[in-house]
């Protein structure tokens, strides 16, 4: 039996081929199946890059062809996000949040969240700025009153 | 942080625990705008049902009592440490009892009279606090927080009871009487005085807010001298009391039972001689067939505890017979939290019968009670606000 294939175009016009299946886990791809006359060359993702969607793909790949139907399946499959989450650098992260947004993949973007939010947990504050690209604009003064707000928690 | 969108930031922020996202407010100067942001404590107040709640440690020390806080991180469980509350009124309020916590905001009342009391919110490090009127030593005065959804209104109620001469002719012969009266943040200047309460409160009666109501365990008057306890609650959106049906017990329960909220339903919880505990939850509010008893615990005795603890007794308090086991919450993986003895945190598996103590950097020796928290960042001006643009929209949907 054949499965139908869908193609799908990043940004850098580069062709990604997927089963539908895999596809419409994504809740844009499939409003995009059908509502609109795909492009000869597939469907256009304009604002997602090949190196993102490349990613995109590896994830929905596995999470369509794996149904956990019991704990040891659910924690194979935990195991293998955690393996997905740590190949990655935080920039390739945040744009993936981004890309999992877009596409509406609700799994993807919890996934991701989640992962930034683990980053954040133990991190200073100069490394949150760093984290975010964030400059400190607070004069001195300002910075103290910050502090003072809720001193209790923060010492 | 600036190129993601603001519905994705929220969504990772709410998965932080408070203490995280208070930190954050260092980060810059639009970050500390964003963090006291209404919308985003009205998310993490959504999320709130879907992680455990925090804890508040109430520790009487004699002089000046203190509060303690437990953070829960969603992923790792509670933290292996408390921190100190800081508490800007206890000049004013040393010693304290927690009336009631609600949407991150704490009730808290003095100890001795119920006189004076504040509303605070830690996180945001406002407090407020409500008009005193006069009061008399020989009254007995319970406080309760609560909070109405529909209109976004939080609401004090204190109930006063108090002897007075039955008539001119038998003066010395005492009544009771009460007067209740509510306090709605952002609406009211002064006490309102809603009518009077049937039932006799304790002070230190159990007591759980849920669905809008105020519960309590009270004793009937008419039913000395045997005694069996009914569930009393109040409504804050109308107002007024209604009692409650109990479980059908399976042995009569004679002393008082506690009140817990369990799976997101209204929980008895009694303590029997051997140790033992019996918990009953209601599954459908306020339907009586519904009441099913779901767990019993046996006999425990956490490794922590101090048995020649010596703990300040209070003469003035009307001391409630309590059970040395106190049911606190139910958490999201299915285990019960609990509280033995005023000392010990311990974490109860219904699955396998298995307890695991807390252990906590920085606890105190004691703690007079435990309160289930919701850490947020919320300002009383900002939800007074909402709920004047709600009264406003309903006011208009009227003469549309």
């Amino acid at each position: 039996m054949s499965t139908k294939k869908i193609t799908l175009l990043s940004s850098d016009r580069e062709q990604f081929i997927v089963d539908e299946a895999v596809a419409i886990q994504s809740q844009t791809i499939k409003n995009l199946i059908e509502d609109t006359v795909p492009d000869e060359d597939g469907i256009p993702l304009p604002v997602v890059h090949s190196r993102i969607l490349a990613k995109v793909t590896e994830y929905l790949t596995k999470h369509a062809n794996y149904k956990p139907h019991n704990d040891a399946a659910k924690e194979e499959l935990k195991n293998w996000d955690v393996k997905f989450l740590g190949k990655l650098d935080n920039n390739t992260l945040f744009d993936l949040i981004l890309a999992a947004n877009y596409l509406d993949i609700k799994g993807l973007l919890d996934l991701t969240c989640q992962a930034v939010a683990d980053l954040m947990k133990g991190m200073s504050v100069e490394e949150v700025r760093k984290l975010f690209n964030i400059e400190n604009d607070f004069t001195p003064e300002e910075e103290e009153a910050v502090r003072k707000e809720n001193q209790w928690a923060f010492d | 942080m600036e190129s993601l969108p603001r519905e994705i930031i929220v969504n990772i922020l709410t998965r932080l625990p408070i203490m995280s996202v208070l930190q954050l407010k260092k980060v810059c100067r639009s970050w500390r705008t964003f963090m006291q942001d209404a919308s985003l404590s009205t998310m993490l107040l959504a999320v709130a049902t879907e992680r455990n709640p925090c804890l508040i440690l109430h520790h009487d020390s004699p002089i000046r009592n203190q509060l303690f806080f437990l953070d829960d991180d969603a992923k790792n469980g509670y933290s292996k440490a408390v921190r100190k509350v800081s508490l800007p009124f206890t000049s004013v309020m040393p010693e304290f009892d927690v009336s009631g916590s609600c949407n991150g905001f704490l009730c808290l009342s003095d100890s001795l009279l119920a006189e004076t009391i504040f509303l605070y919110n830690p996180f945001f490090q406002e407090h407020m606090e409500l008009p005193k009127t006069l009061n008399c030593a020989n009254h007995d005065v319970v406080i309760g927080f609560g909070f109405v959804s529909a209109s976004n209104e939080y609401k004090v109620i204190r109930i006063v009871y108090y002897m007075e001469p039955c008539d001119r002719l038998r003066r010395s012969v005492y009544q009771q009487r009460s007067q209740v009266d509510l306090f709605t943040l952002g609406k009211d200047h002064s006490w309102r005085i809603v009518g009077s309460a049937k039932y006799r409160i304790h002070r230190h009666s159990p007591k759980i807010l849920l669905n809008g109501f105020l519960h309590w365990v009270v004793i009937p008057y008419n039913c000395r001298p045997s005694p069996s306890r009914i569930i009393l609650a109040f409504d804050f959106a109308t107002e007024k009391f209604e009692v409650i049906p109990c479980p059908r017990w399976e042995r009569p329960v004679r002393h008082t039972f506690q009140l817990a909220e369990i799976q997101g339903c209204l929980s008895a919880v009694v303590n029997w001689k051997d140790g033992s505990i019996d918990i009953w939850i209601m599954k459908e509010y306020k339907v009586r067939e519904s009441w099913m008893k779901e767990f019993t615990i046996g006999n425990y005795v956490p490794i922590g505890l101090n048995p020649r603890l010596s703990r300040p007794i209070r003469i003035w308090r009307n001391g409630m017979s309590r059970g040395s086991v106190q049911v606190l919450c139910s958490l999201k993986c299915g285990k019960l939290l609990l509280e033995y003895e005023n000392q010990a945190l311990v974490c109860y598996d219904p699955l396998g019968g298995n307890f695991e103590e807390f252990i906590i950097q920085g606890l105190p020796e004691w703690f007079r009670s435990v309160v289930t928290h919701v850490g947020n960042l919320l300002s009383f001006e900002a939800e007074i606000v909402r709920s004047k643009s709600l009264s406003g929209d309903i006011r208009s949907a009227c003469y549309s």
